[in-house]
């Protein structure tokens, strides 16, 4: 509890000038004093009433408050930049420098802590609170990128009456200009001491190669070549010739040769890739990392891109013209967004020498050569519809079309007279895709009956089956379908094949002993390497198509086939999308789960690439309950810095199905370019704030003279007046009274 | 009408001896398939092409045999799969959507369609079915069939009418370049149709074009063309083949005319691919 004098309601001045006022007058009367003892009384009595009149003038009053007197804060800012993990010449890396000091010094910081109050931040684009404890071990990065004055400003907003700001930190600050940073420094300016360490400096050998994308990847269509430009930044290396990885999910896709300038300097160099599916995906350039180097974290650039799909490139090719054709390049056509190259043989090659007049025929070569191997790769959909590839080169070609399934291409058959040996041999040479097996024994060809198509249970839940058409779901409608009257025999899939629907005989087929069950295979699909085969053992589901009451049915179990052979993001039952493609360490970041039943259980975990495309989990998972919409919302905190993958795990009708996405945790691409220690933002920052620069090696941390105590007042206050006594009153009138009568018994004074 | 004369030699216009070995081993192989049924190795028939004859009112089917002729024909010139048999099926009947080309020759006034005949048609044509009309009559007789069709279209398709099909249509490309409408004689110097959907659902020839095709019992063409001859019937001939393969692939041909822009068109150059010789 503090007591005090106050003068309610006059300010200093008023109360310098009040107080000469009256010096002088006092003073000029004195002078004028008539000598004389009783003169004398008259004069204080004079003198007194004065003093009471200037006591009613100023009002004074006790002030009575509590009153905190505390200790003043002092800020310590440690850099948690990326640019921390860069290496100093002694292998140390900067991180690992800053956590040894705070090692060394502890002495100082604890003598800091007995007369402040210390408060403690880790920095890199905000300012967080962290433990003191915190910092004596390397602080892991976080942040897009170093911004000390955003920082400053953040610590300072969250103290009052800072008595002084230590500041640790490379001095690598990429954020903005030095003009830039004026502006923003207006804002947070503090009148305190402020004491920059720096860990690294410019006078320190320094050699680095920094990759980082610049360009490219923004408008990227799948099935187009597409350009990356990258920056390579080679210091104190000299010239010398790198080689630069383009890799795409993990996979390598191009490499160049770059030779870095002599001196310090940059090389843009372009890299090209061929982005086959659509949806997120992440490209990473890299160099190897030299002997030495400042940073291998700066080596590699990982950027998620979305691959857009402008249009279904589809070759269908026919072996004949028929129904079976027309209906499906028709269902084909009718797609939105579909470019489609078709060719169909009108003309057996040996009918030629035949016919007396050939030039009437509008007929063209069959391209085999362009379309199965050089233009294969720019389609999203080969569609083999009744056809054997052509018999000159046909281990060529369906090698061409195997790479390019591996590849992550989508491949259709279906089935006919002139393929799957049902007129000629077994199509051996597309063994390594076909999701069927050759049959065995004299069961070959087609199969003619009544046959009914029937969904198996395990299957009901695959993404071909998700179109709906009001309340009647794909597999009821295929169920409820016309027989159709042939098929192709099957001896079975092959192994990881997936058969969708079966064919049931409604009646018995002569000479056939029916499959398992009585059971063929009719709709397989399968996976090979990053593409997916499917197989229609039939050409007679045309009569589906024909017919005004099944058309839709047709159109959506063709549409589904489409969708899921060729990877269509908005045809998986589950899907995931983080709503950014790159997020810095320690951001929050939201995830959307979609899995089109609402009051679902979802999870949600996140991955990281701990080897060129092997994800493994990072323990940060969640889980949700989807809404009438069917989506589900998750946050996370984005960890280390590196290529994450979110994998969603929903049950929808019954069955579990994950989607997942990509993105990258990394800082901005300017905080791993410039990680030399140049020293000119802290001394930006001292210069402006009238603070000092010194080495982490020699902090002069002695001469550091925070502020002293800060006094808070934290109770209520309570105001006694002194003038407003009736005593004052008495007093006044008392001596003006003795005065009157004095003067009048000793005359003027 | 001019008929062939009776006891005169087969004509051999367009009609090799191969050609008709062909024919004869195409007869000959559709039983020879139904003998396999069941037993797999033969190709789907039900996927097999083939012309069926529709017939309306109750009425006997005009050119009985110019349906198995075109077939035939399909079959000797054309990768297409052809299932040779004799197929006329009331409009009326559920069994035209077991084929979805037909063939409907008329040379008489036509009786009012029914009902089902009408919502038939509706549906075979709205469900991608493809018919070709052939007015194969003389004088009055071509008049009323003519004004009937005509009427009886107008109730099924209310707002469409006939027009005539542009000599640039893909369909007298699909195939044969072909310039020439003519069939049995060469009154009219284009086809009319029906547009659905961007595409010819509905084919109408006023020239007798079955008449051109059809051959009698000893495989003699049935009638003279005129004026033309040889040429002309060749030309019905591939008329006909156009028509076939235009149900099949529709504009298929128009998009061939793009497939050398689409593929150049496309940015990949393999040198910049994988698994490719740098």
């Amino acid at each position: 509890m503090e007591t005090s004098l106050h003068f309610p309601g006059h300010t200093v001045w008023s109360l310098v000038v009040v107080s000469l006022l009256t010096v002088a007058g006092v003073a000029v009367f004195w002078w004028r004093l008539r000598p004389g003892r009783g003169r004398r009384w008259v004069a204080g009595l004079r003198l007194a009433a004065l003093g009471g009149v200037l006591l009613g003038y100023l009002q004074p009053a006790v002030r009575v408050e509590e009153v905190l007197r505390a200790r003043s804060p002092v800020l310590v800012l440690v850099d948690e930049s990326a640019s921390m993990e860069a290496r100093s010449p002694d292998g140390r890396r900067r991180s690992e420098r800053v956590a040894e000091f705070f090692r060394q010094n502890s002495g100082w910081f604890d003598d800091l802590e007995q007369r402040h109050d210390v408060r403690w931040f880790a920095c890199s684009d905000h300012a967080r609170p962290v433990d003191r404890g915190a910092l004596l071990v390397p602080l892991s990065s976080r942040g897009a990128a170093t911004d000390l004055e955003t920082c400053l400003g953040d610590a300072i907003s969250t103290s009052r009456d800072v008595a002084g700001v230590v500041i640790v930190t490379d001095g690598a600050d990429p954020s903005g200009t030095e003009p830039e940073r004026e502006e923003r420094a207006a804002t947070v300016r503090p009148a305190v001491p402020l004491w920059v360490l720096l860990v690294s400096g410019p006078e320190e050998p320094f050699s680095d190669i920094a990759v980082a994308v610049v360009g490219g990847g923004e408008f990227t269509l799948s099935r187009n070549l597409a350009e990356v430009r990258a920056r390579i930044e080679g210091a104190g290396v000299g010239s010398r010739t790198v080689t630069a990885t383009l890799s795409l999910d993990g996979e390598v896709v191009d490499t160049k040769e770059v030779v870095l300038p002599p001196h310090d300097g940059a090389v843009e160099v372009p890299l090209f890739f061929l982005p086959r599916d659509p949806g997120r995906h992440v490209i990473k350039v890299a160099v190897p990392a030299l002997d030495g180097e400042a940073s291998d974290a700066n080596n590699q650039a990982d950027v998620a891109i979305t691959v857009a799909r402008d249009r279904l490139r589809v070759l269908h090719v026919a072996g004949h013209p028929s129904w079976d054709e027309r209906f499906l390049r028709e269902t084909l056509r009718r797609r939105h967004g579909v470019e489609m190259v078709s060719f169909h043989t009108l003309r057996d090659p040996d009918m030629a020498a035949d016919l007396p007049d050939e030039d009437g025929t509008l007929l063209i070569p069959f391209p085999a050569e362009e379309v199965f191997v050089r233009s294969v790769e720019s389609f999203d959909l080969i569609v083999l519809q009744d056809y054997e590839l052509p018999e000159a080169d046909r281990e060529r070609f369906a090698g061409s079309l195997e790479r390019y399934v591996r590849a992550g291409g989508g491949l259709l058959f279906f089935g006919g007279s002139f393929t799957l040996g049902v007129q000629g041999p077994w199509p051996g040479h597309l063994a390594a895709i076909l999701p069927v097996l050759e049959p065995r024994g004299p069961r070959r060809g087609m199969m003619e009956g009544r046959f009914g198509a029937v969904v198996p249970v395990r299957a009901r839940a695959h993404p071909v089956f998700a179109r709906r058409d009001g309340p009647r779901s794909l597999v009821e409608r295929i169920q409820a379908a016309p027989p159709f009257p042939a098929i192709v025999a099957l001896d079975g899939v092959a192994r990881g094949a997936e058969v969708l629907v079966e064919a049931v005989g409604q009646e018995e087929v002569p000479g056939e002993v029916a499959g398992d069950e009585g059971r063929w295979p009719l709709v397989v699909v399968s996976g090979h390497g990053k593409g997916v085969v499917g197989l229609v053992a039939t050409d007679t589901l045309w009569r589906w198509a024909f017919d005004v009451g099944t058309a839709r049915v047709y159109d959506d179990l063709v549409g589904g086939l489409v969708a899921f052979v060729t990877k269509e993001p908005e045809a998986a039952l589950v899907r995931a999308r983080v709503e950014r493609d790159r997020v810095a360490p320690g951001q929050v970041f939201g995830v959307e789960a979609l899995s089109g039943e609402g009051g679902a259980d979802v999870t949600a975990r996140v991955e990281r690439e701990v080897r060129p495309g092997v994800f493994e989990t990072t323990g940060i998972e969640g889980n949700a309950r989807t809404d009438e919409g069917g989506r589900a919302m998750f946050r996370f905190v984005a960890d280390a810095i590196g290529v994450h993958r979110v994998v969603v795990t929903a049950r929808v009708q019954g069955e579990e199905r994950t989607g997942s996405d990509v993105f990258v945790v990394a800082p901005d691409p300017a905080e791993v370019l410039q990680v030399r220690a140049t020293g000119r933002t802290a001394q930006a920052l001292a210069r402006r704030y009238g603070g000092e620069v010194h080495p982490l090696s020699d902090p002069a941390l002695d001469r550091f003279q925070p502020r002293g105590e800060s006094a808070v007042r934290t109770g209520a206050r309570a105001e006694f007046p002194i003038w407003d006594h009736p005593s004052v009153l008495l007093l006044i009138l008392t001596a003006l009274g003795l005065e009157w009568y004095l003067e009048r018994r000793l005359g003027p004074a | 009408m001019t008929r062939a004369a009776p006891g005169s030699r087969p004509s051999t216009e367009g009609w090799s001896r191969r050609s008709f070995l062909r024919f004869l081993a195409s007869v000959m192989a559709a039983p020879t398939a139904f003998a396999f049924r069941g037993r797999g190795a033969f190709a789907s028939d039900f996927n097999r092409f083939r012309v069926a004859q529709v017939t309306t009112g109750g009425l006997p089917p005009a050119r009985p045999d110019a349906a198995l002729v075109l077939a035939q024909e399909v079959r000797a010139r054309t990768a297409v799969q052809v299932r040779l048999d004799r197929v006329v099926v009331p409009l009326g009947s559920r069994a035209i959507f077991e084929s979805p080309f037909l063939l409907w020759v008329g040379e008489r006034a036509l009786p009012p369609l029914n009902d089902r005949e009408v919502a038939n048609l509706q549906s075979f044509l709205s469900a991608g079915g493809f018919l070709v009309v052939d007015n194969a009559g003389e004088g009055g007789g071509f008049s009323a069939f003519d004004r009937g069709l005509r009427t009886q279209l107008k109730r099924a398709f209310p707002g469409r009418t006939l027009q005539p099909v542009p000599a640039d249509h893909v369909l007298m490309r699909t195939f044969y370049r072909v310039t020439s409408v003519a069939g049995r004689h060469a009154t009219y110097p284009e086809l009319e149709a029906l547009d659905l959907e961007d595409r010819l659902a509905l084919v109408y020839s006023r020239n007798d074009l079955t008449g051109a095709w059809s051959r009698d019992g000893f495989g003699n063409w049935e009638f003279e063309a005129v004026p033309g001859g040889p040429s002309q019937r060749e030309s019905a001939i591939r008329l006909g083949i156009n028509l076939v393969m235009y149900a099949l692939l529709l504009d298929y041909k128009d998009e061939q005319a793009h497939i050398e822009y689409l593929l150049k068109k496309r940015r990949l150059r393999p040198e910049d691919l994988p698994d490719r010789p740098r």
